[in-house]
């Protein structure tokens, strides 16, 4: 295979692992977030983003309602901040007592949503494109299609706020400060939990627009969820479990590396690249790629 | 003097612990002389639930005693259950043995799958420890439908031959999986007096002084680890020879879930009600449920999220260990 | 004469430990020679814990080398230097809560259990026989530290003076070759601290080295033979009780600061 060949080939792969791992990379933010503020990894994470697509789902397409995208995502964006004020609320009590259990409760909440979404939507398997007019062109040998730069422009917006939030709010100062020393935050009597529900509504807003972006690519079913949580935490557990900043770059690069293992190797073992990941990652860099200073490992 | 008094302290506590046995064993003996009987009474359908319900008993002893020795929670313990009853499976296919060699066989890869996973993970602990086994559970069934020249891809493969000729084959499958259940329970019984049951508790709960008595923490973590997934393979043998079928329909990623929430329902403990519960709840509800099939996760999430909040609310349990350090 | 009787002992030359820019420990030498009861002592933030941690290998110091009966310590942690037969306590109290008092001094006999992995599951002779003698030894233990009455009660229901008892009974039972005791009287009354005095005389041999790390001026001074003397993370004397309430500096330190306990 020639030079030219093969950059011809990877040059598209690239790219797309770029925008797939993008919203890997948010995913990831969702589940750092509340990692970081409450030491808790919220197994319904992937869970309660699809709850949130579904609706969105239904109610734009007439199964439930029939309101515009944006209204029913802006109704989604209320129903998942609910039942993830409702999940933070169940595992409060517990929350500073054992973060393994609390942990396992996120476990047992992912698992009622994940009936409630069986219950309501059955097995239905459902495409939800993004409203956004189709057009692409060409760079070189890239394509880029109007997917791509919605999903690139969301994801700028996206961490870019989240930058804005944490760097320069106190809601921010709070969240780096309960991160770092919770205990220490306590005593200046600052409130732990009201910056826990924060960092809980960030990442269910978080998850539900990655699932949102996600969802156009392939589809939409109950099954799907937990392959998208899978590369989620990977990109969270390259990243460094604790860095935000490396939860997005972990995101970009589980995505390309995603996309050549697809291509260069077997696509139906994705998942059993991502366990070989996640596994050598976490040997060799416990504190993900990016090697930033974490609490917590032995 | 000295020698009296020890010989009168030992007696003390032998005869102290002798009535506590009489009572937790005189019911275990009811139970046990119960199931025992039950054939005579119990329907087809009822007998083939109770050994799949014995064979799930002990997958959830696995991922309890990963909980009450390691202190670690996994949920991709159907990885290593999976394995055991594929193993089962494969060698009655290739070799046409039955499962008199294949549940040693199967035990013992389920050791060696458990420690190539637990070897390279022997620095994690809690969380992290669990996210990696949800990789586990999510690997399975692309490995289980890639594989399926060897798997049966998506029919999966049956599992026909007698471990006894001559009885009927239900009656196998359920006195065989009550046995193994009970054994495997007096072994963990027996295992919790043993030196290394001690060194693994101490670890687990002071591991810094474990360290200094010569526990490491590697050992430990490796050790418990690589007995779960051997107790889980086994389990997974007995499925598959409880149910004479194999097929990655039993084996999605919530499989892995399914064991946590049956070893938290019978609070982690490793004794044979425990156990029974546990299995029992993991194997009759979906059964019982079978026409509102999607309330099944629901009624496990609820059990889940019950148990935990009840067991930790309270402060007179230690039901998990206690991650103090943040 | 003096070099054979510290080569049999745990000999620390120039630790020097230091956390970033805080320096804890600077060029600190001590002996501690089989035989004779030895104690460490100084005010609070002396650096007692630290030496304490850096000769039982949980900390190791930038500078400096240790030895025990020959064999170089460094770089060992702490489960290699418990193979070499050394052997310590903790200050808070390291009992399992689970596990009996005979079971938690059972687990400091790890070592030296024979069973392998098979005999953990299925009872056999051999491991009955041996999981009993494990008991006798275990049982000794406590009785030489006279607790043998509560072995089969679990910690919480115990004070802490005799838990305190059963961790040196934990460390004893395995017949180490060096004990290193960190604040073993911390939390007793008079009582329990003259019963721990009592058990620990009782326990001294000539083959076997003993630290006590103190905070407690009058127990060290009753019970060891050889003191050294901590402060700001340098050793400021060293040598018999009497030699060290004459020295200058240790005055200074104990007067002239006003050290709180």
């Amino acid at each position: 295979m020639s030079v030219a060949g093969f950059i011809r080939d990877i040059l598209p792969l690239l790219w797309s692992g770029l925008i797939s791992g993008c919203l890997y990379g948010v995913g990831a933010l969702g589940l750092v977030m509340v990692f970081k503020s409450s030491r808790v990894v919220n197994f319904s994470h992937g869970n309660l983003a699809c709850l949130g697509a579904f609706v969105v789902y239904g109610f734009s397409s007439g199964s439930l309602l029939s309101l515009s995208w944006g209204s029913a995502v802006a109704l989604a964006l209320g129903i998942a901040c609910t039942v993830a004020v409702i999940s933070y609320v169940l595992i409060s009590p517990i929350v500073f007592k054992s973060d393994l259990a609390s942990t396992i409760a996120t476990l047992g909440v992912g698992l009622i949503l994940q009936g409630a979404v069986q219950l309501i939507f059955g097995a239905d398997i459902v495409n939800l494109d993004l409203p956004v007019p189709r057009y692409s062109f060409s760079l070189g040998a890239i394509r880029i299609s109007s997917y791509d730069l919605a999903v690139l422009a969301v994801t700028l917006a996206i961490v870019g706020g989240l930058f804005v939030i944490i760097e320069r709010t106190r809601l921010g100062v709070a969240f780096r400060a309960v991160s770092t020393n919770p205990f220490a935050c306590e005593v200046c009597g600052l409130n732990l939990r009201s910056v826990h529900l924060f960092s809980w509504l960030a990442g269910a807003v978080l998850g539900l627009v990655a699932a949102l972006l996600i969802v156009p690519t392939t589809f939409l079913s109950s099954t799907t969820v937990p392959s998208f949580m899978l590369q989620a935490f990977t990109a969270a557990v390259v990243g460094g479990f604790s860095s935000l900043p490396g939860a997005a770059v972990g995101g970009i690069l589980v995505g390309v590396a995603m996309n050549l293992f697809s291509f260069y190797v077997a696509p139906e073992f994705m998942n059993s690249f991502l366990l070989g990941v996640i596994l050598l990652t976490l040997n060799f860099f416990p504190n993900g790629l990016l090697e930033r200073a974490i609490v917590g490992r032995v | 003097m000295a020698v009296s008094d020890l010989a009168q302290t030992s007696k003390a506590g032998v005869s102290a612990r002798s009535g506590h046995f009489d009572v937790a064993g005189l019911s275990m003996l009811a139970v046990v002389a119960v199931l025992l009987l039950a054939p005579l009474l119990a329907g087809g359908f009822l007998l083939y639930s109770l050994s799949l319900c014995f064979a799930n008993a002990l997958a959830v002893l696995s991922v309890s005693m990963l909980v009450r020795f390691g202190g670690e929670v996994s949920i991709g313990h159907s990885f290593f259950v999976a394995l055991g009853a594929y193993a089962v499976a494969i060698v009655e296919h290739r070799l046409g043995l039955s499962i008199v060699v294949s549940l040693p066989l199967a035990t013992l890869l389920g050791a060696g799958a458990g420690f190539v996973f637990a070897f390279p993970s022997r620095r994690l602990s809690g969380i992290y420890l669990a996210v990696a086994t949800m990789a586990l559970a999510l690997a399975l069934p692309e490995i289980l439908i890639g594989f399926e020249k060897f798997t049966g891809g998506f029919e999966g493969l049956y599992i026909a031959q007698d471990l006894i000729p001559g009885i009927p084959k239900a009656l196998q499958h359920y006195y065989v999986a009550l046995a193994v259940l009970v054994l495997v329970c007096l072994a963990l019984a027996h295992f919790r007096k043993s030196a290394q049951g001690l060194a693994l508790l101490m670890a687990q709960a002071q591991p810094r002084a474990a360290e200094a008595m010569g526990i490491t923490r590697s050992w430990a973590r490796v050790s418990i680890f690589t007995l779960s997934a051997a107790l889980a393979a086994l389990a997974g043998a007995l499925t598959g020879f409880a149910s004479s079928t194999v097929s990655p329909n039993s084996f999605t990623f919530f499989s892995g879930v399914f064991l946590l929430v049956g070893s938290v329902v019978g609070l982690n403990r490793l004794s044979l009600p425990a156990a029974l519960v546990g299995g029992a709840f993991i194997t009759l509800v979906p059964t019982y449920l079978a026409q509102a099939g999607d309330w099944v996760p629901i009624l496990y999430g609820v059990a889940l999220v019950v148990v935990t909040l009840v067991a930790n609310g309270g402060d007179l349990r230690r039901f998990l260990p206690r991650r103090v350090g943040r | 004469m003096m070099e054979a009787a510290t080569s049999n002992g745990l000999v620390a030359e120039g630790i020097s430990l230091a956390f970033g820019g805080l320096h804890v420990l600077n060029d600190v030498s001590m002996t501690l020679r089989p035989g004779v009861v030895t104690g460490l002592i100084g005010p609070n933030g002396a650096g007692k814990t630290s030496l304490f941690n850096c000769l039982t290998g949980l900390y190791h110091g930038q500078r400096g080398r240790s030895s025990f009966a020959g064999t170089p310590l460094n770089g060992l942690g702490p489960a290699q230097r418990a193979a070499c037969g050394i052997t310590r306590s903790f200050q808070n109290l390291a009992m399992c809560p689970d596990l009996s008092l005979l079971e938690n001094v059972l687990v400091g006999l790890t070592l030296k259990r024979r069973s392998g992995w098979f005999s953990a599951f299925v009872p056999t002779p051999a491991q009955r026989a041996e999981q009993r003698d494990a008991e006798r030894r275990a049982m000794a233990a406590l009785n030489e530290l006279g607790i043998a009455s509560v072995a089969h009660e679990k910690p919480s229901d115990l004070p802490p003076g005799t838990l305190r008892l059963a961790e040196i009974a934990r460390a004893v039972a395995c017949e180490p070759r060096a004990i290193l005791l960190d604040e073993p009287a911390a939390g007793l009354n008079a009582v329990e601290t003259r019963d721990l005095m009592r058990a620990l005389r009782r326990l001294m041999r000539p083959d076997l080295v003993l630290l006590v790390v103190e905070h407690d001026m009058d127990l060290i001074m009753e019970l060891c033979e050889q003191i050294y003397v901590l402060n700001f993370g340098r050793m400021i004397a060293s040598g018999t009780p009497a030699e060290i309430r004459a020295h200058p500096d240790v005055i200074r330190v104990y007067l002239g600061d006003e050290a709180d306990d």
